[in-house]
């Protein structure tokens, strides 16, 4: 295990980092969005088709969260406004990506122009690598110490009593979505800019799913999640060299290794779905999670 | 809001009829044939050249019907896998896993028992497949009623652990000799059979016929009442002494074995593949996904999925084909479908509402 | 979402839907004129073509075939599955009236032999990965000796290698893998003995840009390879690496400057097809009406193609448009001792000649058994060299 390893785990924990803490701030809100990977898919193409005309990431990084945040919006006029299954509109979300990033990006696949990849400054660790880590801080801050988080957090316990209680549920639910979206598009420029900067179909393969695994493993809290992020970035990554590592190990194929983030998200979510273990652990698991927010009038 | 003389308001709906949805379904189908119409000019081609060149592919030339089908029946299988949990209350989104394993239980079958009689071995095969898929929803159906764990991760996480076991099967021991990564290619004895010259597999008449079984099954049998109560009105349900948790198993049981009948449709019934190609265990899942756009298209009823899972896979199969005829760019079909799902998730609106419209003091003259 | 019982409005509704489109369907329906000395060359791709070398230098090689031939036409579909390969070959037969069907994948090759028979004035070419048997009349298999030119590559690659360390990006343990991994080792072996070939892990797939860029990163922090190539994978992923990471690279299938994807201070030199080879041997049987065409190539550079530019064979050593010895960068060149460089040029002669192959002149040993598998001055079989060559000769470090 050297270096080159490391910043290749930690750039891979990145992009389930992004996608996960903005999973994280719909779910808290009570929204579910499983359409994560459409977030991702588009947050790549977005900023593919930018760095590559202008040649500039900072743009690029620009253009894919604006387009993660238009889809995240997307998702919150389905699921808010016309109260559609919030499953159906995620699932929508995803499938509308693939389709549309597969037709659009495909004449550009290929690689990225040299200019327009974000290098490494500290030991191949990106500029994006540090603000990305700020951002996630902030989210945690707003999350749980700001006045704005509180409100987040109380809507996605029980948005009646929040709008009994004078908070606006549609406003901050698209708050949050749109946040949401946006880091799903991060995600996805990170995915493109920094980790692997060729555009092909469907370039995200899967990682959206296991960012989603990720935010339920963690059963909303951050400090799981991030660690959960990291975690799986090194076992991403420690799946192809596992023997050379650790050399008593059993060469087992990569696949096994792969296998486990999600063996384990089945058996965490069965431990917490006992109410009295779940309590112990303190894990959050927005009641209104999933359900349409149809207020009386 | 106010247009001209008229005032549109939205209304609840009181009851909601299947004339309703269909109205909603073809209502969001043509949006999406004008909104694809874009793709068409952005590609300098005539909108209704490309969608007669589409609908002329698929439904009128003898090569593209006959794809039409055999990916019908397909599509036909996963979107009943998806119906009949969805009836009951609950989400199957794990079709993708379900089909995988039906995919290793036909292959592993028909490698093991090779030398066996088609007549033995096919069977066989089937049957290995519904235990298989039954097993994977039952466990899915299990952990949501008894546990009240999620449905959708779970079926999400199992797609993905399937999705490596067959990855690495292919790739492992079940690789070609001669080193393609594939399955071994199934024996004689265990392929399905075709309709006299053609290259439609007999599973056609099969997903058919389980689409009107399934119909009856659920509007006749005391136990299909017992699935739509507790999909309609759980509470009701319990109080009339339905149990949550063998509705839940039962039907994600059954939604999990009509899936895997796909997968041994995938692997034994296309003509010179016959195993399980890596192009069909790809990530993560695709078309088996489309089981649930084709259901909510169906709103839900078996027998119109028949008739809407014809109608889409042509429209799909139609759109593939224009690369070939129009010079059309790769992904069309997918963006079409993409389209189709959008409006068609934003149609559900209506399921709850209805447009009225009114002139100053009169009532209502219209609905949408 | 509750539904009560099967409205008859939907079903009719829905045919009434299917008549309208079919009306206007039929009544649209187009037919192209077909007239005889106008050729209709259709292929299927089994992935997008730009962005993966191996379809994108096929499809190459038939736009330079459109651009030769006024009267040919040059039709595609890409990322045709197996599923779907029947489907789209009728369609361009039937609809579009193509005299060739090129499947340019054996999985959408074998398909194939379902309906050849059907179609006795159409000529179909499936390439070939492992299987010559299923071929027909008017059926064709085809393939070129890639390992000839990579024999050549792997010269380059063992000389400016100064970590004597190498690394190959593999999709799966294939036979065609491990022949192409073989003949680059004997090249390598050729200059520097000592050079090691790393494999490091299989991608598990041709087309996977995340897994073969992981894959390539381990190859330089684990075996601290200096030199890469992906021999067994499609995308761009291992050259991006090779920029980024400052390492020598050698491109597969087509050339990689030539397309933009790095520039010669990365790539030192690429291996590549000119599938117009073939392609334009079986036009010119089509042309003059051969009933039983050729319906085998397995070539080498000794069956070039003939144009008023100079000959072309069917792989070759090349690099921003420059072919064999030409083509190594001038930087990698510096690198290299005139020996090295005159190799290169004899031993391309002596192939363009017909008169010397790598697994002919060497002795093959299994690496890991050191049973001898096919001794010197032995030319193994097609056969053996397609579907059976399942051993890493001493020298290459497969994946564990």
């Amino acid at each position: 295990m050297d270096w080159i390893f490391v910043v290749a785990a930690i750039q891979a924990s990145m992009i389930f980092l992004f996608a996960a803490i903005g999973e994280l701030i719909d779910q808290r809100s009570g929204i579910l969005n499983v359409g994560l990977e459409g977030l991702m898919l588009v947050g790549a193409l977005g900023s593919f088709v930018v760095a590559d005309a202008t040649g500039n990431p900072w743009l690029g990084f620009i253009a894919g969260i604006a387009a993660g945040g238009i889809f995240g919006l997307l998702h919150g006029f389905l699921s808010i406004t016309l109260k559609a299954d919030q499953v159906v509109s995620g699932m929508g979300i995803w499938i509308f990506a693939l389709g549309l990033t597969t037709y659009i990006g495909n004449p550009l696949s290929g690689p990225l122009n040299d200019a327009g990849k974000m290098n490494g400054i500290a030991g191949g660790l990106t500029p994006m690598f540090f603000i990305g880590l700020l951002i996630v801080f902030a989210v945690w801050f707003i999350l749980f110490k700001t006045r704005l988080g509180l409100e987040i957090r109380s809507i996605g316990e029980d948005p009646y009593v929040a709008e009994a209680s004078g908070l606006n549920v549609e406003k901050i639910r698209y708050l949050c979505v749109i946040a949401g979206g946006a880091l799903g598009g991060l995600s996805g420029a990170y995915l493109i800019l920094v980790y692997n900067p060729i555009w092909s179909p469907n370039p995200t393969m899967g990682r959206g799913w296991i960012a989603l695994a990720i935010v339920f493993f963690s059963m909303g809290k951050p400090k799981i999640l991030i660690l959960g992020a990291f975690l799986l970035g090194f076992l991403w990554h420690f799946a192809l060299s596992s023997t050379e590592i650790i050399p008593w190990l059993p060469a087992l194929s990569y696949h096994f290794y792969r296998m486990i983030p999600f063996a384990a998200t089945i058996i965490i979510l069965m431990i917490i779905s006992s109410k009295r273990i779940s309590r112990k652990l303190g894990a959050a698991r927005p009641a209104a999670l999933g359900k349409p927010y149809i207020h009386n009038e | 809001m106010k247009i001209g003389p008229y005032k549109i308001k939205f209304e609840d709906r009181l009851k909601f009829t299947a004339l309703d949805a269909t109205r909603i379904a073809l209502f969001s189908v043509i949006l999406t044939l004008i909104a694809f119409s874009a793709f068409f000019w952005k590609e300098g081609i005539n909108p209704i050249k490309g969608y007669s060149e589409m609908f002329t592919y698929a439904f009128a030339t003898a090569s593209g019907i006959e794809l039409t089908i055999r990916r019908m029946a397909f599509m036909l299988f996963v979107t009943l896998a998806f119906i009949i949990p969805m009836r009951g209350g609950i989400w199957n989104v794990g079709a993708p896993g379900q089909l995988y394993i039906g995919m290793l239980a036909a292959v592993g079958i028909g490698i093991w028992g090779k030398g066996l009689p088609p007549g033995i071995l096919i069977p066989l095969m089937f049957l290995a497949a519904i235990i298989g898929g039954g097993i994977l929803g039952a466990f899915v159906g299990y952990l949501k009623e008894k546990m009240n764990v999620n449905e959708i991760v779970v079926a999400l996480m199992l797609n993905l652990i399937m999705y490596y076991l067959v990855k690495y099967l292919i790739e492992g021991p079940w690789m070609d000799r001669s080193g393609r990564p594939e399955s071994t290619q199934l024996p004689h004895a265990a392929r399905l059979p075709m309709i006299s010259d053609s290259l439609i597999p007999y599973t056609i008449f099969l997903a058919i016929a389980l689409g009107i079984i399934l119909y009856f099954f659920l509007s006749k049998t005391s136990f299909g009442y017992q699935i739509r109560l507790m999909g309609t009105n759980p509470n009701a349900a319990r109080y009339s002494g339905v149990s949550r948790v063998k509705i839940g198993v039962v039907t994600m049981m059954m939604g999990g074995a009509l899936a895997a009948i796909a997968g041994v449709h995938q692997v034994a019934g296309i003509a010179g593949v016959y195993r399980i190609h890596r192009y069909f265990a790809k990530f993560p899942g695709t078309w088996a996904y489309y089981g649930i756009v084709f259901g909510l298209i169906a709103v839900l009823n078996p027998m119109a999925a028949i008739v809407v899972c014809f109608l889409f896979t042509g429209m799909q199969v139609g759109t593939m084909a224009l690369q070939g005829r129009l010079g059309m760019g790769y992904g069309a079909d997918l963006a079409l479908i993409g389209i189709l799902m959008i409006f068609l998730v934003a149609g559900q609106f209506f399921y709850r509402r209805k447009i009225v419209f009114s002139k100053e003091i009169t009532t209502a003259d219209g609905e949408i | 979402m509750n539904k009560k019982g099967i409205s008859t409005w939907w079903i009719i509704s829905m045919f009434a839907a299917v008549a309208i489109i079919g009306m206007v369907g039929s009544v649209q329906a187009t037919d192209l004129a077909h007239s005889p000395r106008h050729i209709v060359l259709a292929v299927e791709h089994f992935s997008p073509v730009s962005g993966a070398s191996w379809c994108g230098s096929f499809h190459a090689a038939c736009q330079w075939l459109d651009k030769k031939y006024p009267w040919l036409d040059y039709l595609y579909q890409e990322n045709v599955g197996p599923d779907s390969t029947i489907a789209v070959a009728k369609d361009f037969i039937e609809n579009k009236h193509a005299n060739i069907v090129i499947s340019n994948a054996e999985f959408m090759a074998l398909p194939i032999e379902a309906i050849y028979k059907k179609y006795p004035n159409v000529y179909f070419m499936g390439n070939i990965a492992s299987d010559t048997e299923t071929r027909g009349q008017n059926w064709i298999r085809y393939f070129g000796r890639q390992y000839q030119s990579q024999f050549l590559a792997g010269i380059v690659a063992g000389a400016i290698t100064e970590t004597n360390a190498i690394g190959l990006v593999v999709s799966f343990p294939a036979v065609q893998n491990v022949r192409k991994v073989n003949a680059f080792t004997l090249g390598v072996q050729a200059v520097n003995p000592k050079a090691k070939i790393y494999l490091g892990s299989y991608v598990g797939a041709w087309y996977d840009p995340p897994t073969e860029k992981e894959v390539s990163e381990k190859l330089i922090s684990n075996f601290k390879v200096d030199v890469l190539s992906n021999p067994g994978s499609d995308s761009s992923a291992p050259v991006t690496v090779a920029k980024e990471k400052g390492i020598w690279f050698i491109g597969k299938d087509a050339d990689l400057t030539k397309l933009g994807w790095a520039d010669e201070d990365t790539v030192a030199t690429s291996y590549i097809w000119n599938w117009q080879v073939i392609i334009d041997r079986v036009l010119s049987d089509y042309m003059k009406g051969e009933t039983h065409p050729r319906n085998l190539y397995f070539i080498g550079m000794e069956e070039p193609l003939y144009t008023p530019d100079g000959s072309i064979p069917v792989v070759d050593i090349a690099n921003n448009g420059r072919y064999g010895v030409d083509s190594i960068s001038p930087k990698a060149r510096k690198k290299m001792s005139k020996d090295e460089i005159e190799l290169i040029r004899s031993r391309r002669e002596e192939m363009l000649n017909g008169q010397w192959d790598p697994f002919e002149y060497y002795e093959l040993k299994d690496g890991k058994t050191g049973k001898v598998m096919s001794p010197a001055g032995e030319m193994p079989s097609d056969v053996e060299l397609l579907s059976k060559m399942d051993y890493y000769i001493p020298g290459v470090v497969p994946p564990k």
